[in-house]
This record gives structure tokens, C-alpha cells and sequence, in this order.
């Protein structure tokens, strides 16, 4: 069976996020409620979509993952970037000067 | 539904026909185009005011002839991000020197309504009255405009408003 | 440059108004996504891979130092202290959060600057010949004309909704820098027969999906129809353009459906209505605007400086700088400095804060305060004497911003790709500092000669790779990124579109590819031509054979 994560991103500040379990979002990769299946994940994507009409996220969608015994990882560049942020180095990778709350949701 | 017309709420009179079996006499009626085209001198023979309403792909040019027929033109939006009917209201003001009302039907977004004023639109369906309470000040968002804008005439001659009809409450501007 | 009357501010201070409060509503869900969606795009504000993204217009691509002291501002203060240049002249900011934007934009409108439709379906920044003003080889400077059309196109009430985007480009120049046959309009200033100065319009160009060149719409539109004229074009764009297929939605496809004289016929019909009413241009309004773009009172100079001469000979790295990055300015005794912002190490186009800062100075001190960015991702000092040449670089090279590759093999134009952008199948810099740091060393890049590489991370093609000699394509080939190359593409006056080699490569093979292509140019080249040069006299089948081992 495949397994599969859902992911959006933030309407507040744009973070990506995903979903941990049902109506709850983190900003951490390794909080992803692995999904067994298409029909589940699209039954929970339904409900990703109307946390999406809530606003409380945009735009999200499924993605497959991999399970193995180190936890959970991803299958395309995409996704890696999304959790990873830029492959690149960017110019002087600092946070901005407002105060930075980490905020988990 | 609640008409919004030169920036306050008026009750809309007009009839939208469905059939021609339905209509209500000494109403005004506004209809489609291809009502008009296959019935119009029945619709003409009634003696009330017409209205026609054009869906965003039948562009003005296919009625320029009748348009004297006509105090009510409305322009539908099917999606507030399709902006056809903003040239066809410029169209009509500015090529056809149309003077009835031109109203904007369907999917507007409040912040739509000072572009369409500039259009030369002068009225506005709004979806949900309670909602829109507070559209009227979208109008004053934006006072500088760099482009010309469309006027909006005054009320159209007296010769198409039959005598035994009350207009003063269809709202056109005083 | 361009001075904002009292209309201008309060129509920008109105706008950002406007918006804060939507964004108000947007955090209090009394709008929904879908609602705030069109409105945040018709502000410039993107949804990308990690956050949203600001870009902000840069008319014609013209800055004050000023601008570029708060565009350094709000880096830090809001971002993470950089900025990013694109192909259009704009900058772009990535890292922002939403409730800071209406901030951002209030920070912005105190140097007269904004971000009103640099996204959308609307009418975008309009780019101008980045050396507008001080070219040797311009009629006139196009920033006056481009400033006529940014107002005119400014909220316009009519063409808020288009189909699609739509971007317009202007240029008074012999020699083409503004791409003009990539864009939706163009406008091309040159004399008739008549010895009067009007507009070669053109149509219809556009990368992407189909790409395609713009062809003549009007061989000769007198000034006084400017927007007249474009006004009709947006009508019939408006009222005919595609709205089922976002794909087919550009005026690029209407032009092909219609066909080139039954669209100037339907122009043409529209503009015989319109043309002498209230868009009529009269001359002294093109003179208002024109005392705006008045140049700089420069000082009477010989062209030859001896100082210049005396440096060049002292200092190789400087001489090497001159060689590529310096155009010929028409003021005798000034020169035009590009700022490659391509460094071996960084991202094509990012500055940071710090050496924004340092060029806003620069620019204060040798250039009137000016700077231009351009569509190659690069930025100009405009007005260097001379005799300053030496002293600018020296502080250019203090802050990595001296790489002196303009207009050569690593002067690369690269999209922020898949490390950035939502839409991208692949990424795109990595390659671009791969390709850098391989061919960093000078003395085989002036070798190699003038040369244009530009590399696209999806089919957008906002790197404008269809028009490069060399244009690099990322694609997603089950799963892994792949890189597709084009040859013989130009936008340097001659137009073409390239030509795909062949299959795409993966990403550990694609270097290797470039070096062949460039192997087999040098190889097979005539009489010191350039690499364009050699692909139109040969084709692509000696670089195909190399490529692909068809031998």
C-alpha cells in the first residue's frame, strides 16, 4: 500500500506544514500522520481542504512518502525542499530583524 | 435581490421573464438576448420598459440596433475574475451613447465596485444585503484615478417611461 | 527620474490602505482564500515553496539610491537580507510573512515605490531598454514613454480582469535590450521617412508553453495615439482573449487564432473610434513627463581620459572589468557600469542588504544617484565619469559585486527555480553556480566572447531561455530533475527562438553538455565570430553529433 503525507502551508506567514493528525498542522516533517492508502488520504484531504476553505492553510495536498525504521522521507526534490528549505545558500541566511516567535501549532 | 444602485439600496422592480407565458402586466421586464430575438414585437407591444441582459460572451455589437428599446442593460459576471462586461459597459456608454442603467449581475467582489462605477456601470446586484452593508464605502477607496473616466448619464428621456407607471421608486438618480 | 506628484502618493497611499485592510480581513477570515487570492496577486503578493513572496515595481527599471537604501531596509528588517532582481526589472522579496506586508508596503510608498500589479491578470510593469537615458545608441529616452504608459495602465478601471497577464516593453534604441519580441506589446521608437520619431508596435510575443516572437502590428504609430492606440488593443484583447484554457489565455494566442490582419483590422476598427478622444496624447504632455527624465548636468569631458588610461594599464583586474561590464555612454568622458550580480558563489540576482547599501552610496557618490537593474538580472551605474571608473571598482570588488563577466558565458539569467517557486520542475541555480564556478576563469570567457545562457526551472520560462543562444530547460523526468538545451536563440536585435538538441540530460550530465556545446564552438568557429554566429551558419546538427555521439 502506499503510504502518503499531506502538506499546505500556512496562511499566516506562508510556513510549510503538515498534517499531523486531523484538523491539526506541524511544521515539522517528522510530526506527519502517515496515510495507508489512497482512499484514506483523499478522505483526509477532504478535510485538509476544508481547513483550507477555514483558511487556516492553503492549497493543500497529498504527496507519497516512505516509511523505513529511521522514520519517515520523501520521495521527490520538491518535497525536500519543502521540509529542508533552499538547496542553496542564500546570500546571508539570517532570520529578519522582527522577533522571531517559534510558534507550534 | 438588493439592488444597489448610484451608491445606495434600492428595491429592484424589474421582472426577470423566464417564459412568456408568465409575465406580469405594467412591470418592466428584462430579458435575454435570445428572448428578444424570437419574441420581440410581442415583448415591444407590451409598452413597458425593457430590459435586456447579455451573458459576458454576447458583446454589445450584437444589439447596437435595438438598443433605443432599451433603459436597462445587465452584464453578467459569471466569475468576478472575467472582465469582459467592463468593456462592454465602456462600450455602450462610450460608442453607443447608451443612457439607461447598466447593471452588473453575478460574481463581484467588493472591491470591484469602484472599477465598475468607472465603467460607466451605475447599479449592482449584491448577492446578500447584510452582507453588504458595507460596500457602499468601497466606492471611496481610491479618489485618484489616472485614466478618464466613463460617465454616467442622467436618467433616460421621458419618452420611454409610460405615464401610468410610479418611477420615482425604481431609483433612478434624482 | 520621475517625480511623484500628489496624485501619485495619495493614489499609492490609497492603495496600500486598500490592501492593509484586506489583509485585515484575510487574518479574520472575512475573506476566504479564493476572494483574497486575486486581490494579494494584484499586490504583488505569491504564495511560494516556503513563504510568501513580495515583488515590487520597479518602473522601467529605474531606482534612486534612496529606493535602494529601503529596498536594503526592509531586507533586514522584514526578510533575510537580501533581495532578489528578476528579468523584468522588479525585485523580489521571499521570505515574508503576511501580517508584515501592509508594513512593507507603508515603508515602500515613503520612497514612492509599490508592488500594484506586478502579479495578476492585469497590465504588469512596464520594462524599458535598462540603459534608457545615456545609451550612444538611443533616439530618444524610452522612460518617458514607459512612464506615459505605467500611468495609463495604473488601475486602469477596464483591463483589471484581463485573461491573462499582459507585459509591455518599450524601447527608442538601435540595439534591442528590452527583449522586445518576448512581450505581449512592444513598442519600438524609431524614425519614418518623415524624419518623425512614433512606434513600431508588435504583438503577440511571449516565452512559455508557445513560445513566440511578436510580430509588426503597426510599422509606424505617431506619438500622439500612444494610448489611443493600446487602449484598443486591450479592448479586443479583453473582449476576445481566451478565458477556458489558462494555458491559451495570452494575447500571443488570440494573435495566432485571429491571425496578424485580422487583428490589426479588429485594432485598427476599435482606434478610429477612440483615437481623438480623451486618450489623446498632446506633445506638451510628452514634454511634462520629458522634463521628468531630464539628464544630469554632466561636465563638459573629453572622451579620452588619461586617468583611465593609467589605471587600465596598472591594475589587470580592472582592465578586465572595463573590457566587459563598461558601455559607451553618449556624454563624452562618462561610461555605464554593469554590476554583475553574478558572482561564481552566489545566487544570479540576490543582493544583499549590506551591498545594496554600498551601491546606493556609490551611487550618490559617482552616478547621480542612480541606479538601473536590468533584465539580465544585473545592475547599472548610468553615469561614471571616467575618470571614477577605477575608484568605483575598487569599491564594486570590496563587496564580491565585480565580477567582470558581463555579457560573457557566466553572466548567467536563471530563474529562482525549484529551491523557491511553487510552479518549477527543477532547480535551476544550483546549475547556474555549477556553470559559474566551470567556467570562471576570464581569459577563456573573453575567448569564448559574447554569449547568453539562461536557465528555466519549468515551462514558464521566466529566465527567458527560448531567447537565450544557449537555453537550459529544467524538467522532472520521473522524478528526477533533467535538464532539456535549446540552441540559437537570440533577443540582441536579431529574434529567434531556439532549437531542443535532443533529449534532456540528467542533472549530473548537463555540465558536461555545456562544455561540449562551447568545445564544439570553438572548435568549428570562422574569422573570430560569435557563438550565435556559428550556430545560424552551421545549425545544430555539429553540436547534436557531439552531443549525443551520432558520429
Amino acid at each position: 500500500m502506499t503510504q502518503i503525507a499531506i502538506t499546505a502551508n500556512r496562511a499566516r506567514e506562508g510556513s510549510v506544514v503538515y498534517l499531523a493528525r486531523a484538523g491539526i498542522w506541524s511544521k515539522n516533517f517528522s510530526d506527519a500522520l502517515v496515510i495507508e492508502g489512497k482512499d484514506a488520504a483523499d478522505q483526509l484531504l477532504a478535510g485538509a481542504l476544508r481547513d483550507a476553505a477555514s483558511d487556516a492553510v492553503i492549497g493543500p495536498y497529498s504527496f507519497p512518502i516512505k516509511v523505513n525504521n529511521d522514520g519517515i522521507t520523501v520521495l521527490s526534490q520538491r518535497e525536500n525542499i519543502r521540509i529542508h528549505g533552499p538547496s542553496v545558500q542564500i546570500p546571508s541566511a539570517s532570520a529578519p530583524a522582527r522577533d522571531k516567535q517559534h510558534v507550534s501549532i | 435581490m438588493p439592488l444597489l444602485k448610484n451608491q445606495r439600496f434600492i428595491d429592484d422592480f424589474w421582472f426577470q421573464v423566464e417564459t412568456l407565458d408568465h409575465i406580469p402586466a405594467h412591470t418592466p421586464l428584462l430579458v435575454s438576448l435570445d428572448q428578444w430575438q424570437q419574441h420581440r414585437e410581442v415583448l415591444l407591444r407590451h409598452a413597458v420598459p425593457l430590459g435586456l441582459r447579455l451573458a459576458n460572451d454576447q458583446p454589445p455589437e450584437l444589439v447596437t440596433e435595438d438598443l433605443a428599446h432599451f433603459t436597462l442593460i445587465a452584464l453578467d459576471f459569471p466569475k468576478f475574475t472575467d472582465g469582459r462586461s467592463y468593456s462592454y459597459a465602456r462600450i455602450l456608454r462610450e460608442h453607443h451613447g447608451f443612457e439607461g442603467e447598466i447593471r452588473a449581475t453575478g460574481n463581484i467582489l467588493r472591491d470591484q465596485l469602484p472599477l465598475l462605477q468607472r465603467c460607466g456601470f451605475d447599479a449592482l446586484v449584491v448577492p446578500d444585503r447584510a452582507e453588504s452593508e458595507g460596500w457602499v464605502a468601497a466606492f471611496s477607496e481610491i479618489s485618484v484615478v489616472f485614466q478618464p473616466t466613463t460617465p454616467i448619464p442622467s436618467p433616460p428621456p421621458e419618452a420611454v417611461t409610460p405615464s401610468e407607471i410610479n418611477y420615482n421608486n425604481i431609483g433612478f438618480p434624482s | 527620474m520621475y517625480q511623484y506628484n500628489n496624485a501619485d502618493h495619495q493614489l499609492v497611499a490609497e492603495r496600500v490602505e486598500q490592501f492593509s485592510s484586506q489583509v485585515q480581513r484575510r487574518l479574520n477570515n472575512e475573506l476566504s482564500e479564493d476572494e483574497f487570492k486575486p486581490l494579494r496577486l494584484m499586490n504583488g503578493l505569491y504564495l511560494q515553496l516556503h513563504a510568501y513572496m513580495l515583488r515590487v515595481a520597479i518602473p522601467y527599471g529605474t531606482l534612486s539610491s534612496d529606493q535602494l537604501r529601503k529596498l536594503a531596509v526592509i531586507a533586514k528588517r522584514y526578510d533575510r537580507g537580501y533581495g532578489h532582481f528578476t528579468t523584468r526589472q522588479n525585485i523580489q522579496f521571499n521570505w515574508l510573512e503576511l501580517e508584515d506586508v501592509p508594513n512593507v508596503l507603508a515603508e515602500l510608498t515613503g520612497v514612492e515605490m509599490h508592488a500594484i500589479q506586478t502579479s495578476g491578470n492585469c497590465i504588469r510593469n512596464v520594462t524599458a531598454d535598462p540603459l534608457a537615458g545615456v545609451a550612444a545608441d538611443e533616439i530618444e529616452d524610452a522612460r518617458v514613454f514607459a512612464e506615459i504608459v505605467r500611468q495609463w495602465s495604473t488601475l486602469h478601471p477596464e483591463f483589471s480582469f484581463l485573461p491573462r497577464k499582459f507585459k509591455i516593453a518599450v524601447s527608442a534604441a538601435e540595439n534591442d535590450r528590452a527583449l522586445l519580441r518576448s512581450h505581449d506589446i512592444a513598442l519600438r521608437l524609431h524614425h519614418n521617412d518623415a524624419g518623425e520619431a512614433g512606434f513600431e508596435v508588435m504583438a503577440g510575443g511571449g516565452q512559455g508553453r508557445t513560445p513566440v516572437l511578436a510580430t509588426t502590428l503597426r510599422e509606424f504609430l505617431p506619438q500622439a495615439g500612444l494610448l489611443s492606440y493600446l487602449e484598443a488593443v486591450l479592448r479586443v484583447y479583453n473582449q476576445l482573449g481566451r478565458r477556458d484554457n489558462l494555458y491559451k489565455a495570452r494575447i500571443k494566442i488570440l494573435v495566432m487564432e485571429m491571425g496578424d490582419p485580422a487583428f490589426a483590422a479588429k485594432v485598427e476598427e476599435e482606434w478610429a473610434r477612440i483615437k481623438d478622444g480623451a486618450l489623446f496624447l498632446p506633445e506638451a504632455d510628452i514634454a511634462r513627463i520629458k522634463a521628468d527624465f531630464a539628464p544630469p548636468i554632466y561636465e563638459g569631458l573629453d572622451d579620452t581620459d588619461p586617468a583611465l588610461v593609467a589605471d587600465l594599464a596598472k591594475n589587470q583586474g580592472f582592465a578586465r572589468w572595463v573590457r566587459s561590464n563598461i558601455d559607451i555612454h553618449k556624454q563624452p568622458g562618462y561610461g555605464i557600469a554593469t554590476i554583475s550580480l553574478k558572482s561564481p558563489n552566489g545566487i544570479p540576482g540576490d543582493v544583499t542588504a549590506e551591498q545594496m547599501e554600498i551601491i546606493a552610496s556609490i551611487a550618490d557618490q559617482f552616478s547621480f544617484g542612480e541606479i538601473r537593474v536590468t533584465q539580465k538580472q544585473n545592475l547599472v551605474l548610468p553615469n561614471v565619469r571616467k575618470c571614477d571608473l577605477y575608484a568605483v571598482w575598487l569599491k564594486l570588488d570590496k563587496m564580491d559585486l565585480a565580477t567582470a563577466n558581463a555579457g560573457l558565458l557566466t553572466d548567467i539569467v536563471a530563474c529562482p527555480g525549484l529551491d523557491f517557486c511553487n510552479l518549477a520542475n527543477a532547480r535551476s541555480i544550483p546549475l547556474a553556480q555549477r556553470l559559474s564556478s566551470r567556467f570562471r576563469d576570464l581569459e577563456e570567457q573573453h575567448d569564448i566572447g559574447k554569449i547568453t545562457l539562461n536557465i528555466s526551472g519549468c515551462i514558464n520560462a521566466c529566465a527567458q531561455h527560448h531567447t537565450a543562444n544557449i537555453g537550459i530547460l529544467g524538467v522532472d523526468k520521473k522524478g528526477t530533475e533533467h535538464y532539456q538545451i535549446t540552441l540559437g536563440g537570440r533577443a540582441d536585435g536579431g529574434d529567434a527562438i531556439g532549437t531542443i538538441v535532443g533529449p534532456a540530460f540528467p542533472a549530473e550530465e548537463v555540465d558536461g553538455a555545456v562544455d561540449i556545446i562551447i568545445s564544439v564552438y570553438l572548435n568549428l568557429r570562422q574569422d573570430g565570430e560569435t557563438f550565435i554566429a556559428t550556430v545560424d551558419r552551421l545549425g545544430l546538427e555539429p553540436f547534436k553529433e557531439e552531443l549525443y555521439a551520432l558520429a
